[in-house]
């Protein structure tokens, strides 16, 4: 955050906006519980690895033998106890977190991608070629995408995934990995469901601003189209879009979270905030923590990012400033 | 008006075929096939099965057959019930489904206006600022920990309502409900409060007042009528949602409704079931979202219908 500040200095706008972001407590708020979750995520598994030896996959050799309870409830050696077969939660927590983050993030980006294009270029282009694409955009809202991204996911999960997600995912994490591929899957089903919306604020910015001097200055230049639209039109509607993003991010972490609950999101060996609760949900009368602890994680993320989207929201736009 | 109406009546037709056409192409384009188990069988009754499924027939034939029959409004038989029509699994199921949703829906509504409606008029109170934190937080918590937590505690640890279970009467309804709703009544609040505030400094407002009306009837007869505009426009996305909504409180709660025959049909690859779910609940929706639409001009005159 703190290099944002430093590339809009001199521009009064944004250091405003950055003002007005300070002084709501519930986006600061947000902001720092945010920060602190993204560290926590990212260096915590490794901390508590070097600290107490724990891992997220770590089975205690005296668990899993005779008919001992390997779960355990809160404890100093696990702040958030252990799950069934007796692995550290807090460990496991941390590291679904990432996945969690990494799916909302990284969807949520694919969902960017299309949705300001799409939307650009409709409102850009106008007439006949904008008022078809809207119409495609109204036609696609209307589908009950959940019930296609339940049976996209049921069918080209598991082994199925297409090759070239697969291919994907092995430029990242090695060949043979079936969970990543799995996890590439949910980038782009959860991404191409979301940026519908996205399409619509887009559009609604770039009609406002088509007909301002800078793009008649642009136009006698002799710049082209596309880069009259990506260039010079995108850049300046970049206000609403990063808060429509912020606040699409918590709502595809609860789509994902959702479809592992059901088990056809994240699979094992990789856990996510959603197959936690749903493998603690097994429990809940005997090992209530299972399920607390990592929906009470989510819960608070979830809180954050939309305090911080409303409160970005407010600072950047003070005119659609909720009184 | 009735063209209106008319018009976006056909166009849901197309849509809806359009829908299943895309689960079609995804569950055709699927490896494996949905018709045949894993297991090896006896190539006579493999053949057979293909036979009796149209299998044996080029693909734009099924996909023709397919569709003719999901105009016709039936959807054939389920491959794991055997012996069941896809139309009696769904009208078996669904009315579970459609009063958990339909109640959930009410009592977002009702709680939602109500403390969106008081939060506007005593703007900056603590009944303002205490609402909308709790709204913040109803759409913060996923409905799979919300569901569990009342659970453990109004069932385990209180012992006041049944863990699960349908057919308890009232009792046996409570939990599911309010997990459901919890996310739109958050929703709800927020859009009234919002809307409220704008329309009340509206200059149809002042106007009203300046007639001498008194506040009351400037309030629910003017105010509010504007003011409920974006909460009916969000009334057509949460149908769509409530739909997931439905899924993961008939699974927390164990209710035989349709979600959760839903998620079991595209487990078992039950195609034909598939097929009929997708069909059925994507005109539902349309049909409501073109009510909700028509109900716009209703509560703002100034919205005509091309």
């Amino acid at each position: 955050m703190a290099e944002n500040v430093e590339t809009i200095k001199g521009t009064s706008l944004g250091r405003d906006a950055w003002r007005r972001l300070l002084k709501n407590k519930l986006a600061v708020f947000g902001l720092v519980v945010m920060v602190i979750m993204v560290i926590a995520v990212t260096l915590g598994p490794l901390i508590i690895r070097l600290t107490t030896g724990l891992t997220a996959d770590y089975i205690p050799s005296d668990v899993g033998s005779g008919e001992m309870v390997n779960s355990f409830p809160p404890s100093g050696r696990h702040p958030m106890g252990t799950d069934e077969a007796g692995r550290d939660l807090l460990s496991r927590v941390l590291q679904g977190g990432r996945i969690s983050l990494m799916v909302g993030v990284i969807s949520t980006f694919v969902s960017l991608i299309v949705g300001v294009s799409y939307g650009a270029i409709a409102g850009y282009l106008g007439g006949r070629i904008d008022n078809i694409m809207m119409r495609i955009v109204d036609i696609i809202y209307a589908i009950p995408y959940i019930l296609i991204v339940i049976v996209l996911l049921s069918v080209f999960g598991g082994p199925n995934t297409p090759g070239w997600i697969t291919s994907l995912a092995e430029i990242f994490g090695g060949a043979g990995n079936q969970g990543l591929a799995q996890i590439f899957l949910l980038f782009f089903a959860l991404g191409l469901v979301s940026w519908l919306t996205m399409a619509r604020v887009v559009r609604g910015q770039i009609l406002s601003l088509k007909n301002q001097e800078f793009v008649m200055a642009a136009k006698a230049t002799g710049v082209s189209t596309p880069a009259i639209i990506f260039r010079h039109l995108v850049p300046n509607a970049l206000g609403p879009v990063i808060v429509y993003a912020t606040l699409t991010v918590p709502s595809v972490m609860l789509t994902e979270a959702f479809l592992s609950f059901l088990g056809i999101g994240v699979q094992a060996p990789f856990a996510s905030w959603g197959s936690l609760a749903a493998d603690g949900i097994k429990n809940i009368a005997i090992y209530p923590w299972q399920l607390l602890f990592p929906g009470l994680t989510m819960a608070l993320t979830l809180f954050s990012l939309n305090f911080l989207g409303d409160g970005l929201r407010d600072a950047l736009d003070p005119q659609t400033r909720k009184f | 008006m009735l063209n209106f109406i008319l018009r976006r009546l056909l166009i849901i037709i197309p849509m809806a075929l359009l829908v299943v056409t895309v689960t079609w192409g995804l569950i055709r384009m699927a490896p494996g096939n949905f018709y045949i188990s894993e297991r090896s069988l006896p190539p006579a009754v493999e053949q057979n099965i293909r036979e009796k499924y149209g299998l044996d027939k080029p693909w734009y034939q099924q996909y023709g057959l397919m569709m003719l029959n999901i105009v016709k409004l039936d959807f054939g038989e389920s491959l794991r019930y055997t012996g069941q029509s896809v139309n009696e699994i769904i009208y078996r199921h669904f009315p579970y489904s459609a009063t958990i949703g339909l109640l959930a829906y009410l009592l977002a509504l009702f709680i939602g206006l109500g403390a969106g409606l008081l939060a506007a008029l005593r703007q900056n109170s603590p009944f303002d600022y205490s609402s909308m934190a709790f709204a913040m937080l109803g759409l913060s918590v996923p409905n799979f920990v919300l569901g569990p937590v009342l659970v453990l505690v109004f069932s385990l640890w209180l012992f006041w309502l049944p863990p699960a279970r349908w057919g308890g009467g009232i009792s046996s309804v409570i939990l599911p409900v309010i997990t459901l709703a919890a996310i739109y009544m958050a929703y709800i609040a927020r859009l009234t409060r919002a809307g409220m505030l704008e329309v009340m400094r509206s200059d149809y407002i002042r106007t009203a007042r300046a007639k001498g009306l008194n506040e009351r009837s400037v309030l629910l007869k003017h105010g509010l009528r504007g003011g409920i505009i974006p909460v009916v426009s969000f009334t057509g996305p949460a149908l769509a949602s409530l739909l997931a909504g439905t899924v993961v409180v008939e699974k927390v709660f164990a209710i035989p409704g349709l979600g959760n025959i839903f998620i079991q049909s595209v487990l078992n690859r039950d195609e034909p079931l598939i097929l009929g779910i997708v069909a059925f609940l994507s005109i539902l929706i349309m049909i409501f979202n073109l009510v909700v639409d028509i109900s716009y001009g209703f509560l703002d005159p100034r919205i005509r219908y091309e």
